[in-house]
């Protein structure tokens, strides 16, 4: 009773006293010391995002040399490189980490850093749980990842159909990796999702309302919601694959009479939504692209959001389309294949609607732009041998060939990379101050698209001719010799186009630097949308003053207006409509230790329940400690100088950085364990 | 007609800025976390049913009916339906200022939470006394299994129904604390409804 | 306070924000508890009554409890539309869903009229 009877520390309000503020002692508030330290406790979105961008470039490095051994296996007949268990693993590790450590992370990054912008916040709903899903993400990938230096990596395909990937069939510790690093990886896309949609429901400023968003930020809705819903199903079935493999469970034993068809409809029901996630942002990169460089505004907004929301929806009730041919029975086969050529409706309006934007503008063939062209054409293709997949008695004899293989790679590497390029070339100016050189730039989009149609074009013909997926070598004879041969060309010239990437990278900061560091600007490419309307690179605080939106590319509106014979005319330069970034009196979010130590926690445990459950022990504790911090720690440092809530109602800006709130933390916190446990 | 007073004040209060929603960031990311639920525990009710009558497989009995102790069951359901009422009771009072009932409703939540848990282990012990071990056949697999994860939803419940008592031991529970019982209520109240499912769908709803 | 007292009257009119006082509350878990007491007679009558009519009744009746926990204790019912429609949204899609799903094992039967016999779902 004494505890009830207590008397109260402080009266009403929600600081914290400086006792609680540092109830362990030992990881007090980090300070600004402007080094790298600053990175690893920093709860900035667009740190955070560049941080999302650069692992999930280094995933990128790995994921591609594992191609580039794929297809020296495959030069040749009968290829000695790999042994056929390497192999396996390689091509398993080569998808999984394309799927979940390149295109998911790199989605991620655009949308941690453009989201808050596009809608004119200062930053997302809770920006040390942001700071988690990166951190939970960068330690899931490295723990998947690591299973190379401990025995080897998974071996069943990126999908590890059971009961191929239970212990019987694959005994080695690579699958128990692959399932509990993508259980980690989903816990930071959950938390992530949660955060980016509260983000966007919650956090515009006046006159931003749903139907004046950009299409790249609805597109990243669809998107954050489609995660929330598929990544507790792909979490329950790497649940069961693990109890099966690690407590001698039965989900996928079919000698105790279990359904091996339970582990592919659990994730197919999660992987085909995962398709949209891996396509959409990209969509909504080219959606802002394509506008920018043709001189006009995007043709049918509206159109667009609703068939991003479509596809949002269908994706969900497509997934059979992958189990065709594995006995789902007729009625359902019938069904599958009808709602999946449905779901190629909304995505030809999607192409239908760039096609338009571009018909009859003004267009700049700047490397962006070309490499957003790249997206609607090759994402075309890609998704016309989709729908030939639509048609059972078809996709009974695709399945499993390398028609499969190119299908996909041209609707992930045409559709989702490119798209990224896309974006890398555009918003680098925004992200880091200087431009990327274009010239360098259109040899980095030539090869690339050369290098990408040689690979993969050929693959077309490899699968109709019947070679299989995932063989690891092949006779003489086959036909198979000169097409394999010429994308093991292709896939070089693939990985030399990337590397002019980052070669231009280092080019055009050196000539940035050479030149005296010149600013480009708020707004280099003359654009539409609210990320424009700051200073290069985008400030800390993003933005001085609430930006009060009146419609649609608020910021060429403020740009452009019409005179007497309605013709567009220039009313105002960028420099005089953007916020130049010069305010420092805004109360910002302070950096934390505690989502880094907490993340830290989730790796050990996993090594735990594959070596040793003692092991466990330690990650347990570390994530308990890193929650109680969590907790406890005010996610506003009240001695930071700045008047607090309570005397600031008017519920200006600066205000709505204290969104993530101490106690509701306390619950989103325990969320993420649970989840996990 | 003082409640409501309350309520919305300290909804006021607490809001400390407008979302475009009226609805505060942490109770908006709480509800999404738990839509997000639904599809975790749905995949794992799915997984039960499809494997609920194999409880043959290596054990002598022929249906479920034969292993479940349904009264016993039935008071711990009932006493986990008891816990949803004194969390509102619990919010209630806090929402009226009253600490101390606020608390000493919270920790009889808590307290009832732990007594549905003392009986799943119990329950757990008994099965496993019977030859019904975690990895006797895949109905056995399916039900520690979905039974399990929402023990441990309900142990996280417990947790944050303890936190939320004892962390607040220098701040107060007092009405700006409204919105953290509210949280910590809705996903107690949530771990409540999937055992309304799981005790119809798993234990009362006669196969065949 | 009257001020405040006549503010929140027509704040709670409009957006219809009264909590349930503890009586209620009391009520409620009394019917909910009442509810529980139904379903386990089913149960127990289970034999007596036709099989098709205690199903329906003990689903009937989780739907009825589910609805008033969430209505009530989650106060949905007095809450912004917008988390409705976001729990329904994810509540919805996991029973179509998982029903699909469900039905896909059963359906499989008609694959040439054979019926699998390693279907766990057939049995």
């Amino acid at each position: 009773m004494a505890i009830i009877e207590e008397p109260l520390a402080i009266g009403a309000g929600d600081d914290v006293p400086e006792t609680v503020e540092r109830p362990l002692g030992d990881l007090t508030r980090p300070q600004i010391s402007h080094t790298w330290k600053d990175w690893l406790t920093t709860v900035d979105h667009k740190k955070i995002g560049i941080m999302y961008g650069a692992a999930a470039l280094f995933f990128f490095a790995i994921g591609g040399a594992e191609a580039l051994l794929i297809r020296l296996q495959l030069a040749t007949p009968n290829g000695t490189l790999l042994s056929p268990d390497v192999y396996n693993q390689v091509f398993t590790m080569h998808g999984v980490t394309m799927i979940f450590l390149v295109a998911m992370p790199m989605a991620a990054a655009f949308a941690n850093y453009l989201l808050p912008l596009q809608i004119g916040a200062r930053d997302v709903a809770f920006p040390r749980l942001n700071a988690l899903s990166f951190w939970v993400f960068l330690f899931g990938g490295l723990f998947l990842n690591s299973a190379w230096l401990f025995g080897g990596g998974a071996d069943g395909g990126w999908f590890n159909y059971a009961p191929n990937s239970t212990v019987t069939f694959s005994p080695s510790n690579g699958i128990d990796f692959y399932a509990l690093g993508l259980q980690i990886t989903g816990i930071a896309s959950l938390v992530s999702a949660i955060n980016l949609i509260t983000t966007v429901l919650n956090m515009r400023p006046k006159g931003m309302s749903m139907f004046r968003m950009p299409i790249f930020t609805w597109m990243n809705l669809v998107v954050q919601f489609l995660l929330l819903f598929a990544v507790p199903v792909i979490s329950v079935a790497l649940f069961l694959l693990t109890f099966d493999r690690v407590f001698d469970a039965n989900f996928f034993n079919t000698e105790a009479g279990a359904d091996p068809l339970l582990w592919q409809h659990l994730f197919w029901i999660f992987g085909h939504p995962e398709v949209y996630i891996l396509i959409l942002p990209s969509f909504g990169i080219v959606s802002e692209v394509i506008p920018v460089f043709s001189r006009k505004p995007i043709f049918g907004y509206s159109f667009m959001v609703f068939s991003g929301v479509a596809i949002g929806f269908m994706g969900w009730g497509v997934w059979a389309h992958h189990m065709f041919v594995s006995g789902i029975g007729p009625i359902s086969v019938a069904a599958f294949s009808l709602s999946t050529m449905f779901i190629a409706v909304p995505t030809g309006v999607k192409i239908l609607n760039w096609l338009a934007t571009i018909w009859g503008g003004r267009l700049r063939f700047t490397t962006a732009m070309l490499f957003a062209v790249g997206v609607v054409s090759m994402f075309t293709i890609g998704g016309l041998s989709g729908v030939t997949h639509s048609i059972a008695p078809a996709d009974t004899q695709q399945t499993d060939t390398y028609y499969i293989v190119a299908h996909f790679h041209y609707v992930i590497f045409g559709g989702t990379l490119l798209g990224f390029f896309a974006g890398f070339y555009f918003w680098w100016p925004k992200m880091f101050g200087y431009m990327l050189n274009e010239r360098v730039g259109k040899w980095n989009f030539w090869l690339q698209i050369v290098g990408f149609n040689l690979t993969f074009g050929p693959m077309h013909i490899l699968g109709l001719q019947g070679m299989s997926r995932r063989i690891d070598t092949y006779d003489k004879g086959f036909g198979f010799e000169l097409w394999n041969l010429v994308a093991t060309v292709g896939a070089f010239i693939i990985a030399l186009g990337i590397g002019i990437f980052f070669v231009n990278i280092a080019i055009s900061r050196r000539q940035w630097k050479a030149a005296g560091k010149p600013n480009p600007g708020p707004d280099p490419w003359d654009a539409r949308s609210l990320e424009w309307m700051t200073a290069s690179p985008t400030p800390e605080h993003n933005f001085d003053d609430e930006i009060v939106v009146e419609g649609l590319d608020e910021f060429w509106h403020r740009k452009y207006g019409y005179d007497e014979d309605h013709n567009v005319v220039r009313i105002a330069s960028a420099e005089e409509v953007a916020q130049d970034g010069s305010n420092t009196n805004v109360h910002l979010p302070s950096p934390s230790y505690f989502p880094i130590v907490l993340a830290l926690g989730f790796p050990i445990i996993a090594y735990g329940i594959i070596y040793s459950l003692w092991l466990c022990i330690p990650g347990v504790a570390l994530l308990v400690y890193g929650m109680v911090g969590w907790i406890f720690e005010n996610p506003d440092d009240p001695n930071a100088g700045h008047d607090h809530h309570d005397d600031d109602h008017d519920g200006d800006a600066p205000d709505a950085l204290e969104a993530g709130d101490e106690p509701a933390e306390l619950v989103a916190a325990g969320t993420t364990v649970e989840t996990e446990a | 007609m003082a409640n409501a007073t309350v309520a919305v004040d300290a909804h006021d209060d607490h809001g400390h800025h407008e979302t475009n929603t009226g609805i505060s960031n942490n109770k908006l990311a709480m509800w999404l976390f738990l839509a997000s639920d639904c599809l975790l525990f749905g995949a794992l009710i799915s997984t039960f049913l499809l494997y609920r009558t194999n409880i043959s497989d290596n054990t002598p009995f022929t249906s479920p009916s034969d292993v479940f102790d349904i009264p016993f069951t039935s008071l711990s359901s009932f006493v986990l339906l008891m816990s949803s009422l004194t969390m509102v009771l619990a919010l209630s009072a806090v929402n009226r200022d009253d600490q101390r009932a606020g608390r000493i409703w919270l920790l009889t939540t808590a307290l009832l939470g732990m007594v549905f848990i003392g009986g799943q282990v119990y329950e757990f012990t008994v099965f496993n006394a019977e030859g019904l071990g975690y990895t006797t056949n895949t109905w056995t697999s399916a039900f520690f299994t979905l039974t399990g994860f929402h023990g441990v939803h309900v142990s996280v419940g417990i947790l944050l129904l303890l936190g939320t008592v004892f962390g607040t031991r220098n701040s107060g529970l007092g009405k700006e604390k409204s919105e953290t019982v509210e949280l910590v209520g809705l996903y107690w109240h949530f771990v409540d409804i999937v055992w309304v499912i799981i005790f119809t769908v798993i234990y009362l709803i006669p196969i065949g | 306070m009257t001020a405040t007292d006549s503010h929140v009257d027509t704040h709670e009119q409009e957006h219809e924000y009264e909590h349930p006082s503890d009586r209620k509350y009391v009520t409620i878990a009394l019917i909910l508890g009442a509810l529980t007491a139904i379903e386990i007679l089913l149960f127990v009558l289970e034999d007596d009554l036709p099989r098709s009519l205690v199903k329906v009744g003990l689903i009937g009746l989780m739907i009825v409890k589910f609805w008033i926990v969430g209505a009530y204790f989650m106060h949905l019912k007095f809450d912004n539309k917008v988390l409705t429609q976001l729990f329904m949204f994810g509540l919805v899609l996991a029973i179509v869903v998982y029903f699909i799903m469900l039905s896909s094992f059963e359906f499989s039967f008609w694959n040439d009229g054979i019926e699998d016999p390693g279907l766990p779902g057939n049995s």
